[in-house]
């Protein structure tokens, strides 16, 4: 049997939902130089708050996702609110948020373990069946998490690119004081990028925990993943982190199909050092310039 | 021509981490006049306009924009009133475009046709923006990059234009030339307030020059006065 349409399969579907998570991620230091220790844990939340919706609520299965993504982005503004805006002003504002945000995301966490428990819980927000891509059957799951992903990448970016909003993210992204002086109020725009890419962390839950369970811990391992894309590509850098979880995930599955599952992770760092060794700024960043 | 007072500074204060850099300053810009503000590097002319520009919250004292008080508004708020700094070194939006950079200039403007209006006065001014509108910023010449941060400037369509050091950095041929642009600016009637290292250009041109040293006004008198005044060139600007 040929494995390799397998593979690909795989590597398509888990590059999809690393992206999303990536995107979340480096939207958020981008924009703002924040290193949101919380990320994994609002994937969490999504995932759970999709759950709810649909087990408790007896909700469509479509609302798992307007739930996700409207818990995510609320807590994405209450982050905001009783966070960051008190910390902005700090020059050390970078090295202060990853702390806090760590503080936050074993908070979130202990609160999801209170309130569902710790026993792994089945995503309800999940299609069944099978469809056949040429010789190769797929999951229609794994088609609809990379048809949103996709679509949501997709959606960003022409935000990003077109619209008033999108243009003084990016703005604040390259040069904050300049989009200040141009009439960009930053601040709205942090609340902005906090509630977008609490969004975006909401649905990646979702996606998440219907290959998986769900399970307080859930958003970890694709947070550290997230990071691990973010830094290869250079911070802040959407294409880039985009397309870096997409390569990864390729590698990831290649190495658990031909070496054993338990090689992937190690095989995936050894390839970030050398990554870093070769572009220590990144593989499409560029080298910071700071006046001092 | 020569009209109302457009910005009154008075008696300010400020500086960086409890430390004043600014003592005392007052100095007004009259409608339609240029002002300049020379002197030493790191005598505190920046951290005046960025006082001004609301970047930095000043300590104490006053600054007025016709009847409105404006010190400790936040930046976005004194760009929406009409105070347009355009920052030393550009400062400009590496990723996007000469033509997104410009259009960014006029983001507090939703109207498209008044935006496109000024995107052709700025181009009448600056038609090398016009050739190179679809250039990334990064890719630029540092005369061009200056070119497009005035623009910029222009784009916002403010009351007051202030310009931070326009001649930093670049060839004696490029700074001709961008100082030609200031002149233009100035006879087309705009309010400009200019902060220079180097007296030797801004002179003629200016209403009024303040001479700033360790964050005091030492001296104050018309443009012509400075560069007859050698005396105050040598002790203050090192001749």
């Amino acid at each position: 049997m040929d494995v390799l349409p397998y593979i690909l399969v795989t590597a398509v579907t888990v590059g999809a939902m690393y992206s999303l998570a990536t995107l979340g991620l480096s939207l958020v230091w981008g924009a703002m130089g924040m290193l949101n220790m919380a990320h994994g844990t609002m994937l969490t939340l999504g995932g759970y708050a999709a759950y709810s919706a649909v087990t408790t609520l007896g909700l469509p299965w479509y609302f798992g996702f307007v739930a996700a993504i409207l818990l995510g982005a609320l807590v994405g503004a209450i982050l905001y609110y009783g966070l960051v805006r008190f910390m902005l002003r700090n020059p050390a504002f970078e090295t202060n948020i990853i702390i806090a945000t760590v503080g936050i995301a074993i908070a979130l966490e202990n609160l999801v373990l209170k309130i569902y428990g710790g026993q792994p819980l089945g995503q309800p927000v999940s299609l069944h069946g099978t469809l056949r891509l040429g010789v190769v059957p797929v999951q229609t799951q794994n088609i609809l998490i990379v048809v949103m992903s996709v679509t949501i990448m997709v959606l960003v970016a022409w935000t990003l690119k077109t619209s008033r909003v999108g243009r003084a993210i990016r703005a604040t992204a390259q040069n904050r004081e300049a989009a200040q002086l141009m009439g960009v109020p930053i601040r709205k725009v942090y609340l902005k990028v906090l509630a977008i890419s609490g969004a975006l962390a909401g649905v990646s839950g979702v996606l998440l925990s219907s290959l998986t369970q769900l399970s307080p811990p859930l958003g970890n391992d694709p947070m550290l993943k997230a990071f691990i894309m973010c830094v290869v590509a250079g911070l802040g850098n959407l294409p880039g982190s985009v397309l870096a979880a997409f390569v990864l995930a390729l590698v990831e599955a290649c190495t658990q199909f031909y070496l054993g599952a338990r090689w992937g992770f190690p095989v995936l760092l050894i390839l970030v050092i050398l990554a870093l060794i070769w572009r220590p700024y990144g593989v499409f960043g560029r080298t910071q310039v700071t006046r001092l | 021509m020569s009209g109302e007072t457009l910005l009154a500074v008075s008696d300010l204060a400020s500086g960086y981490k409890g430390r004043d850099v600014l003592h005392g300053i007052s100095f007004e810009v009259p409608e339609g006049s240029l002002i300049t503000l020379i002197g030493p590097n790191g005598h505190g002319k920046s951290t005046l306009l960025r006082s001004i520009s609301g970047l930095l919250r000043p300590r104490a004292g006053g600054i007025r924009l016709g009847e409105r008080a404006i010190a400790g508004l936040p930046a976005e708020a004194i760009a929406a009133l009409g105070v347009i700094q355009v920052p030393q070194g550009d400062m400009l939006f590496a990723d996007m475009t000469v033509h997104e950079n410009l259009t960014m200039g006029a983001y507090l403007e939703r109207d498209r046709s008044v935006i496109r209006r000024r995107l052709d006065e700025v181009h009448a001014i600056l038609p090398r923006l016009k050739e190179r509108g679809r250039q990334l910023a990064s890719t630029l010449s540092g005369g061009e990059r200056r070119m497009v941060g005035i623009g910029r400037g222009l784009m916002a369509g403010g009351k007051l234009l202030m310009l931070d050091e326009p001649s930093l950095g670049l060839a004696p041929i490029v700074i001709d030339r961008v100082y030609e642009v200031i002149a233009d600016l100035k006879a087309s009637g705009r309010t400009i307030l200019l902060v220079e290292e180097n007296p030797m250009r801004a002179e003629d041109l200016s209403e009024r020059v303040h001479l700033l040293d360790n964050g005091y006004i030492v001296w104050s008198g018309a443009g012509r006065e400075l560069s007859e005044r050698s005396e105050l060139i040598e002790t203050y600007l090192g001749g």
